[in-house]
């Protein structure tokens, strides 16, 4: 029964449960706190910043952390564009060098533009298995990405899409600022491989295709928004 | 709470495993909480939540049913002026547009019967799937059209930009059924002049925020995707201006799916296709306007479609941009339509 219910929470919190063996990781990895830098083409130009803490003990083979970060892309000034993360991460193995790390974000993130201003929550998982040696490793990149909820406040410009339709200007009702569900999904898949660098620091690079699904039926579309592409690049400093 | 797991203590086990229960089961509250939220929300999808809905969604438009390529579909679609008098057709640009911003053109009802629609797919016509966009399309639904309100008669057709090309195509394929042409700053008509076309192009900025729009909101279905692209299109018509700035140009809706199908896909003109191939061959007048700014202004007309026109005259409106033709100089624009038009021409005699 205990294990059923675990075996729920981990499905749907990713991965948050106890397992056998530690992936043999960089010593960065098992540092109290972490910094973590990445700068990557989604295909948005993004950058963040995080921070996270480790939760479990040195020896514990789960290396759980907790944490926060903010990811804006090169239009943070311009567009008033973020997203701000609360990160959980754990990593198991399976046995020997395999195992799997996996993060979830629940976030909050913000655009303004000509058609208005938008603010939504989500959550992203994203789950590597892979092998993780000593100093490196190199696993498959699995990620999903839901924006549950979106309040959408809509501009003067978008209002004047609405008007001179009908005849009678009464029926010409406007857009509906408000909230809106399930606005965004994502689903990833790649590769990703690391190396430790010295004593305190992971390096990692991360690629393949980041897709929404569309009614349209269009993988590749720019038109759409739809370039089904990823780079990643971070770098983990371990803080003692 | 106290945090001991730096150390190797025993008493790190139990307090983490409260902490992750607690956690686990926040997270999980939070996770069904909002799966379920989202879930009743409303759906971007919903017919005017966040652009017009179309004509299949709106019974109050105006519109007409035609039959295309076996499929009857909605057009928007509005007439002015008196049936009986000689129909005059105006098609908008694109692909994609709808016919918001030539509205001005429906001064001509004084003479003619003015008909306007937005193609399948395209502003606040049905959307439709890619297989039935294509460039004979338009050919049919033209003709559909004109059967439906013009049956047996000849039409004069205006059409701009894009819809200038088709006006050209139609023109060239139909010379029986068309009286005259005005083709109002088309697109390039060969791939020599679609290699050297440059409207529609986006800044940097436009293209970033475009993308990050995707951590938000995600072009899923048609409402959303036509939601977007008007930010983007807004910038796009940059191109088509004198200074540069983002012009405030009416729209009810751009029909995103459409254009990328008719510019991005198989269903796009191929190298060796020619919008006016044949239309040499019509000599019953065709009339091209253009301003002298932007991306298809005098310049672009002159070097890349007037060499593929025969006899054709052009007008020329000086300082109007792709649409200000029909915004700040709509008047200049109107009366170079009537020094060409039959029905002017015939109430000036």
């Amino acid at each position: 029964m205990r294990a059923g219910r675990w075996m729920i929470c981990s499905i749907l919190v990713c991965p948050l449960q106890a397992m056998a063996q530690a992936p043999v990781l960089s010593s960065g990895a098992i540092a109290p706190g972490q910094i973590e830098i990445r700068v990557g083409i989604d295909p948005a130009v993004v950058v963040s910043l995080g921070y996270s803490h480790r939760v479990t003990a040195v020896d514990d083979p789960r290396a759980a952390r907790l944490g926060a970060e903010i990811e804006v892309p090169t239009t943070v000034f311009s567009h008033g564009a973020w997203r701000a993360s609360l990160v959980s991460s754990i990593g198991w193995t399976a046995s020997g060098h395999w195992g799997v790390r996996g993060t979830a974000r629940w976030y909050v993130a913000h655009n303004r533009n000509r058609a208005g201003a938008m603010t939504g929550v989500g959550v992203a998982f994203r789950g590597r298995p892979g092998w993780y040696g000593h100093r490196s490793g190199v696993a498959l990149d699995l990620g999903w990405q839901s924006t549950l909820a979106t309040y959408i406040q809509n501009s003067a410009a978008v209002d004047s899409t609405f008007t001179q339709r009908h005849r009678d200007a009464a029926l010409s009702r406007g857009p509906r600022d408000g909230w809106y569900g399930s606005t965004a999904n994502r689903f990833r898949i790649g590769l990703t491989g690391s190396h430790g660098v010295g004593h305190d620091i992971d390096l990692s690079l991360s690629i393949g295709s980041v897709f929404a699904l569309q009614k349209q039926g269009v993988l590749v579309g720019f038109d759409l928004g739809q370039v089904p592409f990823y780079l990643e690049t971070s770098a983990s400093i371990g803080v003692r | 709470m106290h945090d001991d797991c730096n150390s190797r203590s025993k008493h790190c086990v139990p307090l983490f495993a409260k902490f992750r229960t607690r956690f686990a089961r926040l997270a999980s509250i939070m996770l069904l909480t909002g799966l379920q939220s989202g879930c009743r929300l409303p759906d971007t999808e919903a017919p005017g939540a966040l652009v017009p809905p179309t004509a299949d969604q709106d019974a109050r438009l105006p519109q007409l049913q035609v039959t295309v390529l076996g499929k009857t579909r909605a057009l928007h679609l509005e007439t002015f002026g008196v049936s009986s008098a000689p129909p005059l057709f105006v098609l908008p640009g694109g692909p994609g547009s709808d016919y918001r911003l030539l509205l001005p053109l429906r001064a001509l009802s004084d003479r003619y019967f003015v008909v306007m629609w937005d193609p399948r797919g395209a502003g606040l016509s049905e959307r439709v799937p890619a297989r039935e966009l294509t460039i004979d399309g338009f050919n049919a639904e033209i003709s559909a059209v004109k059967a439906a309100l013009a049956p047996g008669r000849s039409v004069t057709l205006i059409g701009h930009s894009f819809g200038g090309d088709v006006v050209a195509r139609y023109t060239a394929t139909h010379q029986d059924s068309v009286a005259q042409a005005v083709l109002v700053e088309p697109g390039p008509f060969t791939e020599e002049g679609r290699a050297h076309y440059h409207g529609g192009d986006l800044d940097y900025s436009t293209v970033e925020d475009f993308f990050w729009q995707n951590q938000i909101l995600t072009s899923s279905d048609h409402a959303a995707a036509d939601y977007k692209a008007a930010t983007a299109l807004a910038d796009a018509n940059r191109t088509f201006t004198c200074d540069g700035h983002i012009p405030e140009d009416p729209i009810w809706r751009f029909g995103v799916f459409a254009h990328h199908v008719l510019t991005h896909t198989g269903h796009a003109p191929g190298p060796q296709f020619d919008w006016a191939a044949g239309i040499r061959t019509f000599t019953k007048g065709i009339l091209v306007v253009a301003g002298t700014c932007g991306a298809a202004s005098e310049a672009f007309q002159r070097e890349y479609n007037l060499p593929e026109l025969r006899n054709a005259r052009l007008t020329v409106v000086d300082g109007a941009g792709h649409m200000s033709l029909f915004t700040g100089y709509q008047d200049a624009t109107i009366r170079a339509m009537k020094a060409f038009l039959t029905q002017y021409q015939k109430e000036a005699k």
